[in-house]
């Protein structure tokens, strides 16, 4: 790989696009202005955001741990997952706001998290006066900010409506007041529902940090950060099985390596390991959704994913759990791009221990 | 850094951050959307850049992550047969570019960065905030993907 042949193959800058680096390194303080207004818009946004919330405040301070769970795709929690619950996990609180961790679960292989944010000076109402946001991770986790590619955090797909987001130093979005996993309360606090499966599995004790972030500032990038540590136990076992794949190879250069799936009273977890290295014309990558031996699906082709060498790659994918481990699921295959179906793998369940 | 000195240091690697664009953004006009975002940014954050010596290590990881989120915003990604544009390039250049272009979104940036940009691997995982070894794996990856890719490409029948 030659760098002017790569650098050639791009070809040169267009005059346009150099007139538009131009245009925008001559008018620095200019765009500044029109920056500061434009950020100025974006939090008018978020109160008007905050006020329809708070319109349908009854409705939202109702809302309960679980109620993570009832997405696009609802899983519903079996009935014993209630006494599974944590409470009072933590409390933190700086000159801006106050952090409650009011319920928790770690079922093994995934967590809720459900925490209040409340204004220190009750003349401040979250979401127009203060802005804010919220981020979680492992202990191992090196968290200076919230990072949308890291474990555990706010809604991404909430997170990436940018309009209404803040951006830290490196201009990653830290905040959204838009998600669906947030809801402002009656008193003017707002509720956060975290949620994640990348973590270490099946130990008795998990540690997170807890980060959120808040400024008085519309303008500040970085806002002041507020940490806190909390752990939660391990409540319940998971019944777990292996997935015996009819077919390991279902279409070319996908390659199953192993298939397990875990139940708890939460939620179900679906880990695949696998291989694959698309051929030109090939999905760059895949999706999988789950369904029941007749047909009904048991996740929305959505998950966490980790990349590993040649090609190998690892997935978990939350679905709804099961009281009794069934025989049976089906696989689903899908272009992780366009999300059209490639194909179906039946596979039988073969309990572990 | 002043005025004077940042917009000269912008001006010389301005046909980086374009190809850093084309590799992450479909729509001309997104990528000079991008770029001026990230600019701006990079000019509204200048104070907090500690070390004036990584401003252009800097200034493309604030581009990367802000073609990340229109990305993500706009749910789109650039498609294996959508990226043909106009171009002045001869066909061999044209397929080595299109085969970039074709690798999944994770090993195109490290091979964009390192082959074309000139950026060491710890350069890299600074950029992308991740370990060097996965970028040297990444890269590894990615070299054994184009080869494949061109490969199949040239044993093509021609139209």
């Amino acid at each position: 790989l030659k760098r002017n042949d790569l650098n050639r193959a791009f070809g040169p800058a267009p005059e346009e696009f150099l007139n538009r680096v131009e245009d925008t390194l001559n008018h620095l303080e200019e765009r500044n202005m029109k920056r500061r207004y434009k950020l100025t818009t974006l939090v008018a946004a978020a109160l008007i955001v905050a006020l329809l919330l708070a319109g349908a405040g009854f409705a939202a301070s109702r809302l309960k741990l679980f109620d993570y769970l009832n997405g696009s795709m609802p899983i519903v929690p079996l009935n014993d997952a209630e006494s599974m619950i944590q409470t009072e996990l933590g409390f933190a609180e700086n000159e801006l706001i106050r952090v409650a961790v009011e319920e928790g679960v770690y079922d093994g292989y995934g967590v809720l998290l459900k925490l209040n944010v409340s204004a220190v000076d009750p003349e401040k109402r979250l979401g127009s006066a203060l802005s804010l946001a919220v981020g979680l991770a492992t202990e191992e986790e090196n968290v200076l900010w919230v990072s949308m590619p890291k474990a555990v955090f706010i809604d991404e797909n909430g997170a990436s409506a940018r309009h209404n987001s803040v951006y830290n130093e490196d201009g990653v979005v830290v905040s959204d007041l838009t998600s669906a996993r947030t809801a402002q309360e009656e008193d003017g606090s707002m509720s956060f529902w975290l949620s994640g499966n990348e973590m270490p599995v099946n130990v008795e004790e998990l540690p997170l940090l807890l980060s959120v972030m808040v400024t008085e500032d519309v303008n500040a990038v970085k806002p002041e950060e507020l940490s806190m540590e909390l752990s939660l136990k391990r409540a319940g076992e998971a019944r777990r099985a292996h997935l015996v794949f009819e077919d390991l190879s279902p279409f070319e250069n996908l390659n199953f390596v192993s298939a397990e799936v875990a139940y708890t009273d939460v939620r179900g977890y679906l880990t695949l390991d696998y291989i694959y290295q698309p051929n030109y014309m090939q999905p760059l990558n895949l999706m999988f959704n789950v369904y029941d031996a007749d047909g009904n699906a048991l996740s929305q082709a959505d998950g966490w994913g980790s990349d590993g060498p040649e090609g190998r790659r690892s997935e978990r994918i939350e679905i709804q759990s099961s009281e009794e481990t069934p025989g049976r699921l089906i696989l689903e295959i899908l272009d992780g791009e366009t999300l059209a179906p490639i194909c179906r793998v039946p596979a039988t369940l073969e309990p572990v221990g | 850094m002043d005025r004077e000195e940042f917009a000269s240091r912008v001006r010389a690697i301005q046909q980086q951050l374009y190809r850093i664009t084309f590799g992450l953004l479909r729509e001309p006009a997104d990528r000079m959307d991008a770029v001026q975002e990230a600019i701006l940014k990079a000019w509204c954050n200048l104070p907090r850049l500690r070390d004036p010596a990584l401003f252009e290590t800097w200034l493309i990881r604030i581009l990367i992550n802000e073609c990340r989120n229109r990305q993500r915003y706009q749910r789109r990604f650039v498609p294996t047969d959508a990226v043909p544009e106009p171009s002045a390039v001869s066909d061999d250049l044209t397929e080595l570019r299109d085969a970039i272009l074709a690798l999944p979104e994770n090993l195109r940036v490290p091979v964009m960065l390192h082959y074309m940009e000139g950026y060491k691997t710890d350069e890299i995982a600074q950029m992308l905030r991740i370990p060097t070894g996965t970028v040297r794996s990444r890269l590894r990856r990615a070299r054994t993907l184009l080869k494949n890719l061109l490969d199949h490409s040239e044993g093509r029948p021609e139209d």
